[in-house]
């Protein structure tokens, strides 16, 4: 390759920064080869630049997508399903646990201990029970050490 | 010795009657942006640069044509500069997905050339010799210097100058072949 301006390779390196200062450029301006050096290199790290940067980006786009997961998460709704999800959860857990707890007495059980129909035996055992009662009173009413009345 | 600039830029504004720089630097403003902006999305920012540069360089111009060339060639620069800077960095994408939209980059005509163009550069290397191919994409993509790339191709400097030189011309002509870079000349 023959380089009819014996600065051309000079000329190359000042374009790309490498070869002192910019007084270079008056040889440059002033050497026809020279300037169409200056306005090639220029042209093509120009069309080389726009080509790679609008390829890059594209790239670059599909590169930078978060995930969905991320994404999901970032959108304000998301936070909402979640809480609904939540609110839903524990209104079943409630209903279920309701369902499956024992049956409330439909009365007082001191009455279902005493059944209307009653025998002496059945008496006795009333009175018995009542005994357990009281005694077990006169226990927690000695525990209490309270002064008698 | 370095040279600050300022004084040089700020004296097109400020000063009644203004250095031959400063009057020629004011001539040129309009017309470097407008160059600026035909080519890259930060015409703004290098135009700054570029007049830094050059009232820090206070060229010997002898008359205004040749002060204009030598801008040219400044600017040129700068915008291989930031072209390489493009290339490496690629582009900024928002995390919501999406991404930046350069000035013009939103028609899909520049999408295509841009996507054509850098299949013919890609068919371009694809064609050179291997060295030849790398010292280009490494210049291009990496922050290597040519000494480096020199160096791991075990080369002189001048070789791998001349091969980035080679494969610029190459992929010059195959652009241009397929209508999508100027002719020489027609640039400015």
């Amino acid at each position: 390759m023959s380089h009819p301006c014996p600065e051309a390779l000079a000329t190359v390196a000042y374009l790309y920064g490498e070869h002192g200062s910019d007084q270079h450029a008056l040889h440059v301006a002033s050497c026809p080869e020279c300037s169409a050096i200056a306005a090639e290199h220029e042209a093509v790290a120009g069309a080389f630049a726009a080509g790679f940067a609008v390829t890059e980006a594209r790239s670059a786009v599909v590169v930078a997508l978060p995930p969905r997961r991320a994404r999901y998460a970032a959108v304000g709704a998301f936070g909402s399903l979640v809480a609904l999800a939540a609110a839903a959860l524990v209104v079943a857990r409630l209903v279920v646990g309701a369902a499956r707890a024992p049956e409330p007495p439909a009365t007082d059980p001191l009455a279902v201990a005493v059944p209307a129909d009653t025998t002496d035996a059945a008496d006795a055992v009333a009175d018995a029970g009542l005994d357990v009662a009281l005694d077990d009173l006169d226990l927690a009413l000695a525990s209490l050490e309270l002064e008698p009345l | 010795m370095k040279v600050d600039p300022r004084p040089a830029l700020r004296a097109i504004d400020l000063d009644p009657a203004p250095s031959p720089l400063a009057r020629r630097i004011a001539g040129l403003r309009a017309e470097l942006l407008g160059f600026l902006r035909r080519r890259t999305h930060e015409p703004e920012e290098i135009a700054q640069d570029t007049w830094m540069r050059v009232a820090a360089a206070d060229p010997d111009c002898p008359d205004d044509r040749s002060f204009r060339a030598f801008v040219y060639v400044v600017a040129r620069r700068l915008l291989i500069d930031a072209s390489r800077r493009r290339a490496r960095s690629g582009t900024l994408v928002p995390l919501g997905g999406g991404e930046v939209e350069l000035p013009g980059a939103d028609r899909s005509d520049h999408r295509l050339a841009a996507d054509q163009s850098l299949a013919v550069i890609e068919r371009a290397l694809a064609a050179m010799k291997p060295d030849v191919a790398e010292v280009f994409r490494l210049r291009m993509t990496t922050d290597l210097t040519f000494d480096q790339i020199a160096c791991r191709q075990g080369v002189p400097l001048n070789t791998a100058l001349g091969r980035h030189h080679q494969a610029t011309k190459r992929i010059a002509s195959a652009l241009r072949d397929e209508g999508l870079l100027a002719s020489p000349g027609s640039t400015e």
